[in-house]
């Protein structure tokens, strides 16, 4: 084997291991309302948006506020930093990152799923 | 059924001209047998395709497909995209591309004798296409899909869903067939490979798939920025590149590709790395069927921006079949033919030049490996059973800055390095010049404020790449313009990093909120609010607003319009917004809306038990202790029969003040039935001048005894204050991003002005012998 061949691939296996080791640092993990509250991390939380409670964007602080349930049905409310997304009322589900603080759930990334709408249904297609 | 029966004729004719093509070996009546039934497939496949195009044009909803992505208020251009707006229509684009690409595929194949095998392979991947869509047709009709929910025979929808508006721009016109087009022709390096293995020739095969290689990577690179294009310039996602899953997977195979088409042209002078080329054409091909996988498979669903469909059990079974089986037959292939492949010269001498592309082969190695796992993550995650996770974009740029550095640093040394061997003495003259230009464009950008010191080395590094390639196109125009296109390539993406460090890393963004006549202050600009108008007022499907947004600079104004627009396609529900760019070759400002009302006082919802201050006043305290519906419990009904049009309602409210004040009373209203808004019978709050009114029920669907309700305040002989409309922006400023989009350019153009070289004639004839009197 020639040297230069050994050096390579030493280099190239350090690299492919600083990858993965710093991999584990830089995922953010998704958890349920209930592992929210515990953790300290910023974590993501799925759920869906509970439209009877308090929703309402405030311009001033531009914080937008409101409530979600995870998949257990717990319930948590989320203060978002920044505006209602666009076709927020028809997501079915929307995913928040941030971190609970004790009172609510701060979150700085907010995405909105909305599968329901891309895919048509009997009751549609009789409506029209 | 006329679609059903052309695309069983269209799987049948494939099945014949595949197998005649594999036994075609010395038999020319064979070749010509497979060569008809591909004729015979692409008229097919065209008629399919004509077919669905005119069941949309004549909105014929009968079909499911039709109905669900297309609607009789759509434009023609618009209508036609609808063909590959869903999952069916995009895999039949996908099998018509391929078609197509097979047009001028065989005289190429055909000129060289190279069509047996070859060809096969190519018609299979066709055939597998149309076998996901026998399973999942795009002519399938709507008492087919919805057999089991009633839906008689022979219905015809008044009206199509439509077209998501998020998609309804000329882009949807230009990014995806430029894709799938793409995506095609990164089958062609595996069916030359997998063909060279079969008649062991291991040498010419690569010579041959060069000038697909080279235009397969300038297409499918050109689809992947067009789609960074329309997600800044439309969608207003802020910038050109995310690290979203859906983009990763298509970055993964033009990764690949344009690394294979870097050790193909190692080959061509050296004779070397014959099983790198074998792995990586494997790999290109590989990864454009796993994108698809990952895409439609609803993998990615939690971690993606985009939306997916899941396709339904079997296309996924299918789609995974359809990996493993192109899988396992390049890996038989290689493993049959390893021990007889026999690469010229595998000792590269540290000071030749293909030992330094190598090392840049390496760095491009590495960034796939880096985009491939962070992209695979949901399903490693899953296999692995670790907790369900998303890859942060930090963990790609960090990871990918230094490779970027040492690609452009090694693929602009290579330049001055010679075949076999360099004499370093003669050319560390003409590095060090280069080196001194990318040292000046690293000072100049450290005075502007990088301090960054790794965006220092990337900035060198550009420095560096722009002048040894503008040398070298400079000393090479002349004499063969043709043999630039490396160097266009290599100044392209140099650019394109800088345009990407710059708009990314130095970006800066706001938030503010403003009425109509308002301004912000961002930077050195001035933005004012001017109004907005109503555009697009023919198109009944939409209401569609422009706002006039001035941006000031000094004497300079310019107004850009971010747009609102409400729908029928979610009910007008919630508007869709476009943003407003001002653009500038220095940088770009960008404006991404959103709207919110605005309230000079600002009304109060309320639950049963809650309690908010009063708006006017926030001494008083306003608490909601129940509903009272006394009109509603003598039913809905007029003592006639007719169903009333308004009805008495009340809360009843407990109000308190600091200073001891407190008593419970009833907020009456008539609600208007239509509507559901009350017309408030105005309650006078204790000695003050305010009066509160009783606006609406807001009901809890899900739990009607947990509905809410909304009041406003008004001073008595006062006028109820409107609503107004605030526009929400949030700005921010993309320095150098032209860079990026002037980056693609050169990037692109090089892969075709190298394709244009490979393609001429004259290497046809020297095809037995490396051409090694070529630069």
């Amino acid at each position: 084997m020639n040297k230069k061949y050994i050096i390579g691939s030493v280099v190239i296996l350090a690299f492919v291991v600083i990858a993965l080791f710093s991999f584990s640092d830089s995922t953010t993990k998704y958890v349920t309302v209930a592992e929210a509250k515990e953790s300290n991390e910023t974590v993501q939380l799925s759920g869906s948006w509970l439209k009877g409670e308090t929703t309402d964007y405030d311009a001033e602080t531009n914080i937008f506020e409101f409530h979600i349930q995870d998949e257990k049905g717990n319930k948590i409310r989320v203060l978002h930093d920044g505006v209602k997304p666009n076709n927020f009322e028809i997501a079915n589900m929307v995913v928040v990152k941030g971190h609970y603080d004790g009172n609510a759930f701060k979150s700085n990334q907010l995405l909105t799923k909305c599968p329901s709408k891309y895919e048509g249904t009997a009751e549609e297609l009789k409506g029209h | 059924m006329t679609g059903q029966i052309l695309i069983y004729v269209a799987f049948g004719l494939s099945l014949i001209s595949g197998l005649f093509y594999l036994l075609s070996k010395d038999n020319d009546k064979y070749i010509s047998i497979g060569r008809w039934a591909y004729y015979g497939m692409t008229g097919t496949m065209l008629a399919i395709s004509m077919y669905l195009l005119s069941n949309i044009l004549s909105h014929n909803f009968q079909m499911t497909y039709v109905w669900e992505y297309s609607s009789e208020s759509l434009p023609l251009n618009l209508l036609i995209s609808t063909f590959y707006a869903g999952q069916q229509g995009s895999f039949l684009l996908w099998g018509l591309m391929l078609t197509l690409i097979g047009f001028f595929l065989i005289p190429y194949l055909k000129e060289r004798k190279y069509e047996y095998v070859t060809m096969s392979i190519f018609v299979f991947v066709i055939s597998f296409i149309l076998l996901i869509l026998i399973f999942k047709s795009p002519f399938e009709y709507v008492w087919e899909t919805y057999a089991d929910q009633g839906v008689e025979v022979g219905f015809m929808p008044e009206e199509g869903r439509g077209l998501n508006p998020v998609l309804q721009n000329y882009w949807i016109n230009i990014h995806p067939p430029i894709l799938f087009l793409g995506y095609s022709l990164m089958t062609i390096p595996y069916i030359f490979a997998v063909s060279g293995l079969f008649k062991k020739d291991h040498k010419r095969w690569i010579k041959l798939a060069l000038p697909w290689t080279l235009f397969g990577s300038g297409v499918l690179g050109l689809g992947l920025m067009l789609g960074g294009l329309w997600a800044y310039e439309t969608l207003g996602w802020g910038g050109f590149w995310a690290w979203d899953p859906v983009e990763n997977s298509s970055l993964i195979p033009w990764l690949t590709s344009v690394t294979l088409v870097h050790t193909m042209y190692i080959h061509n002078r050296t004779g070397g790395l014959i099983k790198t080329n074998y792995v990586l054409a494997f790999f290109t091909f590989l990864f454009v069927l796993y994108a698809t996988f990952l895409t439609r498979s609803g993998v990615l669903g939690d971690t993606s921006v985009h939306s997916f469909v899941s396709p339904g059990p079997v296309v996924y079974k299918l789609l995974l079949v359809f990996m493993a089986i192109f899988f396992v037959l390049a890996i038989i292939a290689l493993f049959i033919r390893l021990n007889k492949i026999k690469s010229n010269n595998i000792n590269f001498e540290i000071s030749s030049k293909e030992f330094i592309v190598s090392l840049g082969v390496i760095a491009l190695i590495l960034i796939t490996f880096i985009v491939f796992f962070g992209t695979s993550w949901p399903i490693i995650a899953e296999i692995i059973g670790a907790t369900k996770s998303t890859v942060e974009i930090k963990w790609y740029n960090q990871l990918n800055l230094p490779l970027a550095i040492l690609m452009l640093i090694f693929s602009s040394t290579a330049l001055y390095f010679s075949w076999k061997r360099t004499d370093l003495s003669t050319v560390s003259k003409r590095i060090g010049i280069a080196a001194v230009a990318g040292v000046i464009l690293m000072v100049i950008s450290a005075f502007l404020g990088v301090k960054n010191i790794v965006y220092l080395i990337l900035v060198f590094s550009v420095g560096f790449a722009l002048f040894a390639n503008s040398e070298f196109i400079i000393q090479n125009f002349r004499k063969n313009t043709k043999l630039t296109g490396g160097y266009f390539s290599h100044i392209g993406l140099a650019l394109l990093l800088l345009g990407a460090l710059a708009s990314g890393a130095y970006s800066e963004s706001k938030q503010f909120s403003m009425r109509n006549g308002q301004y912000a202050e961002f930077k050195e600009y001035k933005i004012v609010f001017n109004g907005k108008q109503r555009v697009e007022l023919e198109k009944r499907d939409r209401e569609k607003y422009e706002y006039n947004l001035d941006v000031i600079k000094g004497n300079d104004t310019t107004r850009i319009h971010p747009v609102a627009f409400w729908s029928d396609f979610n009910d007008m529900e919630t508007p869709f917004f476009e943003p407003g760019v001002k653009v500038t070759p220095i940088e770009d400002i960008y404006v991404a809306m959103s709207l919110t009302p605005y309230y000079e006082v600002k009304p109060v919802a309320l639950k049963k038990q809650m309690s908010s201050p009063v708006s006017l006043d926030t001494t008083y305290n306003l608490k909601m202790l129940d509903f009272l519906m006394l009109d509603m419990q003598k039913g809905a009904m007029d003592s006639d029969g007719k169903p009333k049009e308004s009805m008495e309602i009340g809360i009843l409210a407990r109000i308190s003040n600091d200073k001891g004040f407190i008593t419970e009373d009833t907020l009456f209203a008539r609600m208007n039935m239509k509507t559901m808004t009350n017309e408030p019978v105005w309650y006078d709050l204790d000695t003050t001048n305010i009066q509160i009114g009783f606006m609406q029920i807001m009901p809890d669907k899900e739990d009607l005894s947990n509905s809410g309700a909304l009041f406003m305040f008004k001073e008595k002989e006062g006028e109820l204050s409107m609503p107004e409309e605030m526009l929400i922006v949030e700005i921010s400023d993309k320095p150098l991003i032209m860079l990026v989009w002037i980056g693609t350019i050169f990037l692109v153009g090089g892969f075709f002005i190298s394709m244009v070289k490979y393609m001429k004639p004259r290497n046809i004839k020297k095809i037995s012998k490396p051409a090694l009197d070529e630069v």
